[in-house]
């Protein structure tokens, strides 16, 4: 019955509004937040609306604000709860997941529901000084401006990121990269700020007349939202209809008329936005944000209780009234796990929450620092507490990696390394287990210490691509989840792993070698070690590179005829397993010893490292679908460096074989 | 029974077949022809051309990185030879074959070995086939067409052919064979084609740059080609053809056709209208395809697509057949295979292309790759058993 | 008992020499086939076969590459006056022949397709007809012109215009478009006239001189 009464109030309300010419002489149309040319779309954040927002009360719990990380969203393909979306959008604005200490979710309640006062934030990112320039602003030191700072310049940059619109992507230079990128990020903050723009107060509601409040009931003021008029929606359609035919309308008839024409172009000016929240009843996949939702009478029937919830959020934000807030966002939450039961259930939002809380994977790069330092400190010190230490850091981290791997399984509902982010930490898992193990028969060190420093490295690639914004992104078409893609890239990737490990290994066996050209007996036993565990890694290296080399063509051949393409992704892993064979070989024949599979073994995590991410740097072929700008110069230095290592242990043999006999003959 | 003491026990025979394997492994071409150096040399060789092939493959395309690459000989600046891929597969081919005849040991030590190396021969043969004998065209239907011949990406033809009806007959040159001099016999139209100049890939002028002179004939008053370097995707090359056309009877003329042309020429041969073009080339099929639908899905408010698929009927000497194809789903049939390559959607409807495939080399990778996979299996575990046995009693 | 090693090198060397002299002087063998027409379909589709169509190509005008898939051919057309002085033209017009199966909608909604295109408003298709030339193929199918550099476009920034012939060739409709600069379109009139007048499609096509 309420609904509707707010049907017919509407409909009154804009019957109203289109008869608006009528009523010619009072006052103007409201003067809409003014749009700078730039479209329908683009309304400008208001600064100040009537009624400011004590919602900062909230801003420094998350556990207020649980409800709303809970609540389910459709974003970039897939359902996620509010909280990773947060994050995402701020790391893409900022290209970090929090501001100064405020966690991603506080900012983003802030820019839903009380956008006024987020204004002066400073979270976009502007890496090249020549952009803000061109905007007309003052580059600053630490590259992260407000939007009231870019505010002023904002039809400047739409214009220069519509003239670098027409350039072809390849060809775009980096100022006009990053011309498009500012102007996508500032839109979409814009566009988010107008999530809610129903339930937050407006001034063109403002209501001055103590007689107007007193008939409509309305709390303190003086501005109000457009849902809470429609709450009242019946009382001034009795109103408006109460107004004599030829008499004039009183001050406070007056004030509900342009109180009723406001909401009309309102209603009609709120376009979408990109938090879509509320599933189509009956429809998959179809999500509509709410001012989508408040103007058409139809969805609003059927969602009016959401939308109610949502409102009720927005106003208990505002207020600082946490207790209601909770309670708004569980009752929207359950409703719409009832509306889209099969969606929701296909998520795991409260494991994912968890997931992003917990921020596995950056604690376990931490604690593989740590006991990167603590293995070194091994090496010197030969304690057995510094050794157990070193196991245990080890151990946890490798625990925490396992539960962000599984977690993103489960998340995602699909098999591990789908995307190139996604190798580093399965690599990181495989390699530190596998030298774990190890560590376990040989008990030296030596393996315990290549764990680490694989987890570090590898760890600390990934968080770089992790910046790159939301990991857990979908896939396109042809990447679809098929046994044999599946199958190979896994194999592979533990293909990488083994000859990581090897190279690991063999650095610590080469300096150890070359810190003492002259061996004694327990040093030979224990080289004699090393070097089976560089033989067997490398071995199964081989074995695990060459099945995944070869799935990967079966896969080629299932899905476009052919086995082999001469891709450069398949070419890498050609690579590697020629490298392994040709050193394998060349041991049986003698040609190269210890020693020399030692130095081949680094030379291999090279190769790997270059048909890793090399190939994606060609950004040519089936494989060039993972890509981080600089990586290619971190790279290069990667491989410098190993070269230098090898040249810088054969240095060191050499001298040390020169100072020991000097020290020999000395003594002789 | 064992001997009694003081005698030596009788030595074991070892088969002759056995011992002549030994000795033709002793002699010094065989042992010349197995040495270790070729191994690795080659080995080495195949990493150096993977590798460099790789990057020139991202600034000049994969045509012309597998031209250079996968020759027989690669002549570094002009004037250094340096051995290309198929050299060098050839060279460790024939070599692992020789191992494997002579010098492999026929211990049930070595038998993962024996498979590993075994697979390997096999999947270098299959790769051999593959490249001789297998086809890749693609075949773009609108929704409701049904085609019946594949085009090739980046093979092309000359073409001479008459049409009845809705039929095309047709006589078709390979633009492999379109070598200056060579002779093209179109004897069931009187005539031959001898080539004057061809290019791969060239650039035409109308008459307009020769002004209003025509020296060939062509049916899109094209009057001169220039060549050009070839074009990093080798679909985009568009090739040119001069040729002397004799037909009996009639003078000798010179004919142009180009690529990129829409249309043939048409002529009067031997009393027939007959058609002459250099187009890509059509492989005709035995049974015909027809694209009844073609649906696309997004993944939900985005533009990435989640999945492509085709319904289509298979329409084979009358029989047909409705069946589904998509992205990892393909078509089998007749030893053709159709793949979801690609789409486009415009005003007029919607589009579907498939990847076509026909190799008869297909299956030789699996049983290969699984050859070499369990060998090495095999191989591997006789050996980390020994590792695990030797650590466990320290 | 070392023979056999130097017997199978001969050997091998016999068989390849003969392989290789194949290789080189064989003479050119063709393949022969059969191929379905697929006639009346708009997509060009790299080389679907199709029946042949000719025409005679007027003075100064270029075939454009492949590209546009819903056309069967494309030209550049330049300006006749700038043709005659021997200098190039920075903007000809494009010409494009499109078939599309049956009646494509009927005469009066591709007139008013047409409209939409150079942006006039109001409803012209009527006038248009009603004031279009017949014309007529080589190969004897007849149709109209259709010229609308006489109607100004509502978007004051268009100067674009078209004139285009519209024939119905057995059970589909060949459609010829030339699109550019108002001006330059009446200049090209006549010529696209004598092209449409050249052009040869199906079975009844003539051969190009």
């Amino acid at each position: 019955m309420k609904t509707l009464l707010h049907l017919f109030a509407l409909t009154v309300l804009f019957s109203f509004g289109l008869s608006a010419p009528a009523y010619a002489g009072l006052d103007d149309e409201p003067a809409e937040a003014e749009s700078l040319g730039l479209g329908g779309e683009f309304t400008l954040l208001p600064v100040d609306v009537g009624r400011p927002a004590k919602g900062l009360a909230l801003e420094g719990s998350d556990k207020a604000l649980d409800g709303f990380a809970k609540m389910a969203v459709l974003h970039d393909g897939r359902v996620k709860p509010v909280e990773t979306m947060a994050r995402h959008v701020l790391v893409q604005w900022s290209g970090r997941d929090n501001l100064k200490g405020r966690s991603a979710l506080s900012v983003f309640a802030a820019i839903v529901f009380a956008p006024e006062t987020t204004g002066d934030l400073p979270i976009f990112r502007i890496d090249n000084p020549e952009v803000a320039e061109a905007i007309g602003m003052k580059p600053v030191k630490n590259r992260l401006y407000t939007y009231r700072q870019i505010e002023p310049g904002l039809e400047r940059l739409q214009r220069l990121a519509g003239v670098a619109d027409t350039v072809k992507e390849e060809q775009r230079s980096i100022v006009e990269k990053e011309l498009l990128r500012t102007f996508g990020n500032v839109a979409n903050f814009l566009n988010l700020t107008r999530s809610t723009q129903f339930a937050i107060p407006s001034i063109n509601l403002v209501v001055l007349l103590p007689e107007t409040r007193a008939a409509l009931d309305l709390p303190k003021g003086p501005t109000y939202s457009f849902w809470e008029m429609m709450e009242r929606a019946p009382r001034i359609a009795v109103i408006l209809d109460g107004l004599a035919q030829n008499a004039p309308p009183t001050p406070m008839e007056n004030e509900i008329i342009r109180i009723s024409r406001s909401m009309f172009v309102q209603s009609q000016s709120g376009s979408t936005s990109f938090l879509l929240v509320l599933p189509e009843p009956g429809r998959e996949g179809a999500w509509r944000s709410p001012a989508e939702v408040v103007a058409q009478a139809e969805m609003l029937q059927k969602l009016n209780g959401e939308i109610s919830s949502l409102a009720k959020m927005a106003a208990s934000y505002r207020e600082g009234d946490a207790a209601a807030f909770d309670a708004a966002a569980t009752a929207f939450n359950g409703a719409i796990a009832g509306l889209a039961a099969a969606e929701i259930g296909r998520t795991n939002i409260g494991l994912e929450v968890f997931k992003n809380r917990l921020d596995p994977l950056f604690k376990a790069t931490v604690l593989f620092w740590i006991s990167l330092f603590v293995g070194f400190l091994y090496f010197l010190f030969r304690r057995r507490w510094v050794y157990l230490s070193t196991w245990i850091l080890s151990g946890a981290g490798l625990a925490l990696l396992t539960l962000d791997i599984v977690a993103r399984i489960i998340i995602m509902r699909r098999p591990p390394v789908t995307s190139l982010f996604e190798t580093f930490p399965f690599v990181a898992a495989v390699s530190i287990a596998v030298a774990l193990f190890l560590e376990r028969r040989s008990r030296q060190g030596v393996a315990l210490l290549s764990a680490t420093m694989l987890g570090t490295l590898l760890l600390t690639i990934a968080s770089r691509y992790a910046a790159d914004g939301d990991t857990k992104q979908m896939l396109v078409a042809v990447l679809n989840s098929n046994f044999w893609l599946s199958t190979h890239v896994i194999t592979i990737t533990v293909g990488y792993a083994a000859c990581a490990l090897s190279g690991a290994i063999a650095h610590i066996r080469l300096a150890r070698a070359a810190w003492n050209p002259v061996q004694t007996p327990e040093l030979k036993t224990s080289l004699r070690e090393i070097d089976r565990m560089i033989y067997g890694t490398l071995a199964f290296g081989l074995l695990f590179s060459f099945i995944g080399t070869v799935l990967g063509g079966i896969w080629a051949d299932q899905s476009w005829g052919r086995f082999w393409g001469w891709d450069p992704k398949e070419n890498g892993a050609l690579l590697i397993v020629l490298w392994c064979a040709i050193i394998l070989h060349a041991k049986h024949w003698g040609v190269i010893r210890e020693t020399g599979i030692a130095a081949c073994a680094v030379i291999g995590a090279i190769i790997v490292s270059l048909a890793w991410q090399g190939v994606n740097l060609l950004n040519v072929g089936l494989h060039s679908y993972g890509f981080t700008s600089g990586a290619a110069l971190k790279l290069f230095a990667y491989v410098g460096a190993e070269v230098l290592f090898l040249l810088a242990m054969w240095g060191l043999t050499a001298l040390r074989k020169r100072k020991l006999s000097g020290k020999l003959t000395a003594n002789s | 029974m064992s001997p009694a003491p003081g005698e030596t026990p009788p030595p074991k025979t070892t088969p002759k077949w056995k011992q002549t394997r030994a000795r033709i492994a002793r002699h010094r071409f065989v042992k010349a022809a197995l040495h270790p150096a070729i191994t690795l040399t080659g080995l080495f060789m195949l990493l150096l051309l993977v590798f460099f092939g790789t990057l020139y493959q991202a600034d000049h395309g994969l045509y012309e990185a597998q031209r250079i690459f996968f020759g027989y000989i690669i002549w570094v600046k002009g004037v250094i030879p340096f051995p290309g891929s198929s050299t060098v597969l050839w060279v460790l081919t024939l070599q692992l074959v020789l191992f494997m005849l002579v010098q492999l040991p026929l211990v049930w030590k070595k038998f993962g070995l024996w498979v590993v190396h075994g697979g390997l021969v096999l999947l270098l043969v299959g790769g051999f086939i593959t490249q001789m004998m297998a086809v890749e065209s693609q075949l773009t239907l609108a929704e409701g067409q049904t085609g019946q011949t594949t085009t090739s990406y980046d093979k092309w033809e000359l073409v001479a052919f008459t049409t009845q009806g809705d039929t095309n007959t047709v006589t078709a040159y390979a633009d492999d064979d379109l070598k200056p001099g060579a002779v093209l016999h179109l004897n069931e139209y009187k005539s031959r084609l001898t080539v004057k100049t061809y290019y791969g890939n060239a650039a035409a002028f109308t008459s307009m740059a020769t002004g209003g002179v025509m020296p060939y004939l062509n049916a899109s008053r094209i009057a001169s080609m220039e060549p050009r370097k070839p074009e990093k995707e080798s679909p985009a090359n568009a090739p040119g053809v001069i040729a002397t056309l004799h037909t009996e009877g009639q003078e000798d003329r010179d004919i142009l056709l180009y690529g990129l042309e829409r249309n043939p020429l048409a002529l009067t041969l031997g009393g027939e209208r007959v058609f002459l073009q250099l187009r890509r080339r059509n492989y005709p099929l035995d049974f015909s395809i027809t694209l009844r639908d073609f649906i696309r899905t997004l993944h939900p408010g985005t533009e990435t697509p989640k999945s492509f698929e085709s319904d289509v009927t298979l329409n084979h000497h009358g029989a047909s057949r409705d069946l589904k194809i998509w992205m990892n789903n393909p078509l089998r049939h007749e030893g053709y295979t159709f793949f979801q390559a690609s789409f486009s959607m415009d005003q007029t409807g919607e589009f579907s292309t498939f990847a076509v495939v026909t190799n008869p080399g297909r299956l030789l990778p699996y049983i290969s790759s699984l050859m070499v996979f369990g060998g090495m299996l095999l191989h591997f575990m006789i050996h980390f058993l020994g590792y695990v046995r030797r650590t466990a009693r320290t | 008992m070392i023979k056999p090693i130097s017997t199978v090198f001969s050997l091998c060397a016999l068989v390849s020499l003969p392989a290789i002299m194949t290789a080189c002087n064989a003479e050119p063998e063709p393949r022969r086939y059969r191929e379905i027409v697929t006639l009346g379909e708009n997509s060009n589709l790299q080389g679907n076969p199709r029946a042949a169509m000719t025409w005679s190509l007027p003075q100064g005008w270029t075939v454009q590459p492949e590209g546009d898939p819903m056309r069967l051919t494309g030209f550049w057309a330049p300006d006749p006056e700038l043709v005659a002085k021997g200098e190039a033209d920075p903007k000809p017009a494009d010409v494009s022949i499109v078939q599309l199966e049956g009646d494509a909608g009927g005469l009066e909604a591709n007139v008013t397709r047409w409209l939409g295109q150079i942006k006039v408003q109001g409803s012209f298709a009527q006038q248009a007809i009603a004031e279009a030339v017949p014309v007529t193929f080589a190969s004897g199918q007849k149709g109209i012109v259709v010229d609308f550099t006489g109607f100004l476009s509502g978007d004051l920034t268009q100067t674009e215009s078209i004139v285009g012939a519209i024939v119905t060739v057995g059970e589909t409709t060949v459609f010829v478009k030339a699109m550019g600069g108002r001006e330059r379109l009446q200049r090209l009139k006549p010529q696209l006239i004598r092209f449409c007048e050249s052009l040869s499609v199906g079975a009844d096509a003539k051969e190009t001189p």
